[in-house]
């Protein structure tokens, strides 16, 4: 990869704001590499979040012309990030070093606001043996 | 022509990186076999869709540039602050003009007075906690 391309898919994918420790969290029902040693249960976050009323009203004017919402685009990864947080974080509390199949789901609650439900299984992972 | 010398050639084609006497040897080995044929044409669709993917990030990066120019941003704030200050207006004037009416009934008067002075306390509440809690958001970074 390339230093353009490199830089190109780093500012797209917005890795700055991306923990690369805490709680291994996995979509898989198991994870290669490791062996579960213990399950520990459900653990989850949630959040609702909104943006504050001229970003709303920003909002209901693009969908006049079309195009990406980009209000709202900022206000789902802000719920997902604080949602995954939580759910991180109740995990860390209880003792895993993972969770597995995470999932994501949302509700809508009132107009504006998002909300982001995260769970998935709490697990204490251990190298496995060769 | 062996199937390890076929995967390679099918290899660098399909990856745009074969020279011209590599593509021919692929090209005459397959001319007349529609399997490979279609085998070769399905790996350039699938290069084509993965090489439009990297465009359209950098289009879609350069959309965001745009959005972040001052001048639109201070305009569309300026536009924003001016339809909440009619708004606001508004409110307050629908809720004043029956309070000051002398005809109104002292029910409405009342009414109208506790909710107005309820809506100020509410706004001034929320906006309080927002400004003590704004910079410590650590959410406000995440952008997609």
């Amino acid at each position: 990869m390339t230093t353009d391309t490199n830089a190109l898919v780093q500012a797209a994918a917005d890795l700055s704001n991306r923990p690369d420790d805490g709680p291994l969290v996995l979509t898989t029902d198991d994870a290669p590499g490791f062996k579960v040693v213990r399950v520990i249960g459900l653990v989850r976050g949630n959040t609702i979040r909104a943006r504050h009323v001229g970003k709303d009203i920003i909002a209901a004017f693009r969908t006049l012309v079309g195009g990406e919402i980009v209000e709202y685009t900022k206000l789902m990864a802000e719920s997902r990030e604080q949602s995954l947080d939580r759910m991180r974080a109740e995990a860390f509390a209880r003792g895993a070093n993972g969770i597995l199949g995470a999932r994501m789901t949302t509700s809508t609650v009132m107009g504006g606001a998002a909300e982001i439900l995260a769970y998935g299984t709490a697990v204490v992972l251990e190298p496995a043996e060769h | 022509m062996s199937p390890e010398r076929y995967e390679e050639l099918l290899v660098k084609v399909a990856d745009a990186v074969a020279g011209p006497a590599e593509r021919e040897e692929l090209m005459t080995w397959i001319a007349d076999k529609p399997d490979l044929r279609s085998e070769l044409e399905q790996h350039l669709a699938l290069r084509a869709v993965t090489d439009g993917w990297m465009s359209r990030l950098e289009a879609d990066l350069a959309e965001d540039r745009a959005r972040r120019n001052p001048v639109g941003r201070a305009l569309s704030s300026f536009g924003v602050g001016l339809l909440l200050l009619g708004l606001l207006i508004l409110t307050v004037a629908g809720f004043v003009l029956p309070i000051l009416d002398p005809g109104a009934p002292l029910s409405i008067q009342i009414g109208m007075g506790l909710s107005l002075g309820g809506f100020f306390v509410l706004l001034v509440h929320v906006i309080r906690n927002r400004l003590k809690t704004r910079k410590e958001d650590p959410y406000r970074k995440v952008i997609r």
